[in-house]
């Protein structure tokens, strides 16, 4: 499935077979809504705050006692049927001075948020579509805004507006703004590129509705995940002024002033410190954790974790004649175990959708073979299974999965972590997204040599390096290793990611699309470059591809899959002399060909 | 460049880029990279035009030129016969041009937050005014005509496969009763066999109602078939044009001639061959960029 559905949306990438991934886009209301049910500790804050703040507004019908009533001869007694929360050191019951104290908390977090939100999502929407100009001012604004120390301000402000919430709440939001901001406008900048809203434009559509329709919604996620945390920094600031006696007057009881009076009588009494703090640091608490549920649907931080697979029970199924092993068309497997040996394989994700269905195939050392198919064919499934790469909701079994004669069924992501790299190689279709951008080629490709000939001194490392940019033919090597990935050209960056492939001397290379992305004349170099590794290190290369043209260049034997099984394998002048299977010969009409039409 | 239009001269030109040049300022020492350079060519109702070329070539920014998403630094752009160089993108409705397009990446193409009836009623409501109701009919037709099930208007992108989102993205387009597609790289990220599908729909298109289409593209293999005219870019200049069936089979340029013997097909016996071929092709093309 697609592992890289969000962050890194690169509309220049030219991506091939991506899967349907329904419902994973977590950027409509509904599915934020999903997300956070489906997220216990995010659902369970929604339903405590929701639960908090509507008994808080409840508490003129609900609160047992007046909030203001005073019983002396029952002041500072613990919980008791009477008193669930006990009394203060003035016989108030704490229960229903908290379900009142609650309303100034919450309006002082609903002033503050609406003045952030009001202040930092239009300016960051401005900021972020309005061209350079707009930007850099509103952007200084809002450096200015977080710059100003804002206790300082709310005191001044409370020096005007004394006992009242709104004010200094108001400036809290505004200032904190800035942050908000920021988010706002990265989100923006990013969302402007999307081709969506250049269709917009095309078909158009003004500015203002380009920014309500295409803008506000992928704006909305991160302002809330921003807007919860500022309103526990709200709620906790509020309670510090509480405490100072700065909100309401008293004997009114507000979260911050039970506390400072549960301070005063601390030795005496610390039950009371209890109820008021406890419900300031839970409810501080379940707002940062509903953030953190907005902000994991939004990511939808699903995590590639690798799992083992499981040897299957159920009995081998008759594999069609034509393709028993890889015995049929090679002479060197009847002697040699095969590099890649898979029986039965399945995968399955989450409740039942089947990738793989019964796949087995085997390659022998020194042979190119095409896995071929269509999205949802399971080419690239069976492949990441074979290094253990699956996310971690994929059900994997199979008859036999065998890496060089090694049985990986059952390995922990320990075990397959030492093989891949050493064993197993695997370059991908998006060299450029494959290297980390923030580091030079070399000290990439420097970290996979330690990491697979840890013996080396620095110098043989370093020569080691060199070593293998010289055999992925690139031009200079010495020049190369200083470079970073955004400084390569998309073929320059497969070529690195083959050098990084091969640093561990690998017996198998796993090829992803490996030239999808690639222009024809740097996709015929790197056929070229994978030949001649096949020819001068014998190795064994499964290229997992779509294009039956670029099979027909390089691979000599083809296995092609649709729906999960193999329906024809053949070796490739075969295959396209004679296919047997209507969906291959589908496949080859459906190629386009310059030689013909 | 005036050779651009030798055969057609008798069909009126609908849209014509003439002399066009676009720089791109580069960050810091105002070093400026030149995307397109004294490019030409028209486009003819009903014509499908290939404009090839790999990465950097400029292909894409004069699909952008086209859509007015990019100003030229120098040349004119004329539609029908008047001068729209500076009709700015807002102007271009109201003004009366009808330029829409079709881009690459259908993932990222539809707004994944609105369901498919709002995202092909906008175009429709803001272009023609039509009521509510009248759109809504429109669109049913639409879906029909690009063969996506009645219910699709109902539903987020999410639920639908790349192809069947390149659709939506036609009928998108189509709303408006385009005279001019710019389709960039419609199928680079589809199944060969949505591919041809696509490439089958939009040429039905073309022919039924009569729209130009400039065709995007890297690949030299698709325009063969589907376009009529071929014209090939190196770093923003024009390197080669004519009908597709001279481009493909008789290149007469040796960047085109490396291009075309790049391409694989789907036979290896032909293939063994063609790879003898481009191997004394590219240390040709290698020699003569070498000064």
């Amino acid at each position: 499935m697609t592992i890289d559905e969000v962050g890194l949306a690169d509309p220049s990438a030219k991506r091939v077979g991506r899967e349907g991934s329904a419902g994973s886009e977590g950027s409509s209301l509904r599915g934020l809504v999903a997300g956070i049910v489906g997220r216990p500790i995010a659902f369970g804050s929604a339903i405590f705050l929701i639960a908090i703040i509507l008994a808080c507004l409840a508490a003129p019908l609900i609160a047992p006692y007046d909030p203001l009533h005073q019983n002396l001869s029952e002041a500072m007694m613990l919980p008791s049927p009477a008193h669930i929360l006990g009394t203060d050191d003035l016989g108030r019951d704490v229960f229903s001075r908290l379900l009142y104290g609650g309303q100034p908390a919450f309006l002082g977090v609903l002033v503050g948020s609406l003045a952030c939100f009001l202040v930092g999502v239009p300016l960051g929407l401005v900021a972020g579509y309005g061209g350079r100009k707009l930007d850099s001012v509103i952007s200084a604004v809002g450096d200015l805004l977080l710059s100003i120390p804002s206790i300082v301000v709310i005191l001044a402000i409370l020096a005007v507006f004394n006992h009242n919430i709104a004010a200094p709440m108001a400036t809290l939001g505004i200032l904190t703004s800035g942050g908000l901001l920021r988010v706002v406008r990265a989100v923006t900048l990013e969302a402007r590129d999307q081709l969506y809203v250049r269709a917009a434009k095309v078909s158009g559509l003004g500015p203002f509705r380009i920014l309500f329709r295409h803008i506000l919604p992928a704006v909305a996620g991160p302002a809330l995940v921003q807007l919860g945390i500022f309103a526990g920094v709200a709620l906790t600031l509020q309670a510090g002024l509480g405490f100072l006696g700065l909100d309401v007057p008293p004997p009114n009881p507000s979260w911050g002033n039970m506390i400072g009076e549960a301070a005063h009588v601390i030795s005496n009494f610390p039950w009371l410190l209890v109820p008021s703090g406890g419900i300031v640091a839970l409810t501080t608490l379940a707002f940062g954790l509903l953030s953190d549920g907005v902000h994991d649907t939004l990511s939808n931080a699903r995590k590639a974790i690798s799992i083992g697979t499981r040897r299957s029970t159920h009995a081998v199924r008759g594999v069609p004649a034509r393709s028993q092993g890889a015995g049929a068309d090679s002479e060197a497997s009847t002697v040699e175990a095969p590099v890649l040996d898979i029986a039965d394989l399945r995968v399955s994700f989450g409740a039942g959708k089947v990738a793989v269905a019964g796949v087995s195939l085997a390659c022998s050392a020194g042979e190119i073979v095409g896995l071929v198919g269509e999205s949802g064919s399971g080419k690239s499934v069976t492949s990441l299974a074979c290094l253990g790469l699956l996310p971690g909701n994929a059900t994997v079994t199979a008859q036999r999965l065998a890496v060089n004669g090694v049985d990986v069924i059952g390995f922990s992501e320990r075990q397959f972590r030492d093989i891949r790299g050493s064993e197993i190689g695997y370059i991908s279709q998006e060299p450029m997204s494959s290297l980390d951008p923030s580091f030079t080629v070399g000290s990439i490709l420097r970290e996979a040599v330690r990491r697979h000939e840890p013996r080396l001194d620095r110098r043989q490392r370093e020569q080691r390096v060199l070593q293998l940019l010289a055999e992925v033919q690139l031009p200079s090597p010495e020049v190369t290793v200083r470079k970073y990935s955004f400084e390569l050209s998309g073929g320059m960056a497969q070529r690195v990611c083959i050098a990084l492939a091969l640093a561990g001397r690998p017996k198998l290379l796993i090829a992803d699309e490996p030239t999808t992305a690639l222009d024809v004349t740097v996709q015929a170099d790197i056929l070229d470059l994978l030949r001649q590794l096949r020819d001068r290190e014998r190795l064994t290369i499964v290229l997992v591809t779509h294009d039956l043209a670029v099979v027909a260049d390089i691979c000599e034997r083809v296995i092609v899959l649709q729906n999960g099984k193999v329906v024809e394998q053949a070796s490739t002048d075969d295959l396209f002399s004679s296919p047997q299977h209507d969906y291959t010969k589908s496949l080859i009409a459906a190629t386009p060909n310059i030689l013909v039409a | 460049m005036a050779r651009s239009r030798d055969a057609a001269d008798a069909r009126e030109d609908l849209l014509e880029l003439d002399h066009i040049t676009v720089r791109f300022r580069g960050r810091g020492r105002g070093a400026s990279f030149t995307a397109v350079d004294d490019v030409s060519l028209a486009l003819h109702p009903g014509e499908v035009v290939g404009l090839v070329g790999e990465s950097g070539s400029g292909k894409s920014t004069i699909g952008n030129v086209m859509l007015g998403l990019v100003k030229p630094d120098e040349g004119t752009i004329t539609y029908g016969g008047r001068d729209i160089t500076n009709v700015g993108l807002r102007q271009r409705h109201s003004a009366g041009i009808n330029i829409q397009a079709i881009f690459q990446d259908p993932y990222n193409s539809l707004n994944p937050a609105l369901r498919i009836g709002e995202i092909l009623t906008e175009p429709v409501r803001l272009r023609t005014g039509a009521s509510r109701r009248d759109a809504s009919e429109l669109i049913r037709g639409l879906l029909e005509r690009v063969d996506l099930p009645a219910d699709a208007a109902s539903r987020y992108p999410s639920s639908f496969s790349g192809g069947q989102r390149q659709r939506i993205a036609i009928a998108r387009a189509l709303s408006v009763q385009p005279r001019v597609l710019v389709c960039d790289e419609p199928t680079s990220a589809l199944d060969v066999s949505t591919q041809s599908r696509i490439i089958g729909l939009l040429s039905e298109l073309r022919d039924e109602l009569g729209v130009a289409l400039l065709f995007i593209t890297h690949d030299l293999a698709l325009t063969r078939s589907f376009a009529n005219r071929v014209i090939v870019l190196e770093r923003g200049r024009v390197v080669e044009e004519g009908t597709a069936r001279q481009v493909c089979d008789a290149p007469t340029n040796p960047y085109t001639q490396l291009l075309i013997a790049s391409v694989p097909v789907p036979d290896p016996q032909q293939q063994r061959e063609r790879r003898r071929q481009r191997a004394a092709l590219a240390s040709q093309v290698a020699q003569a960029r070498t000064p």
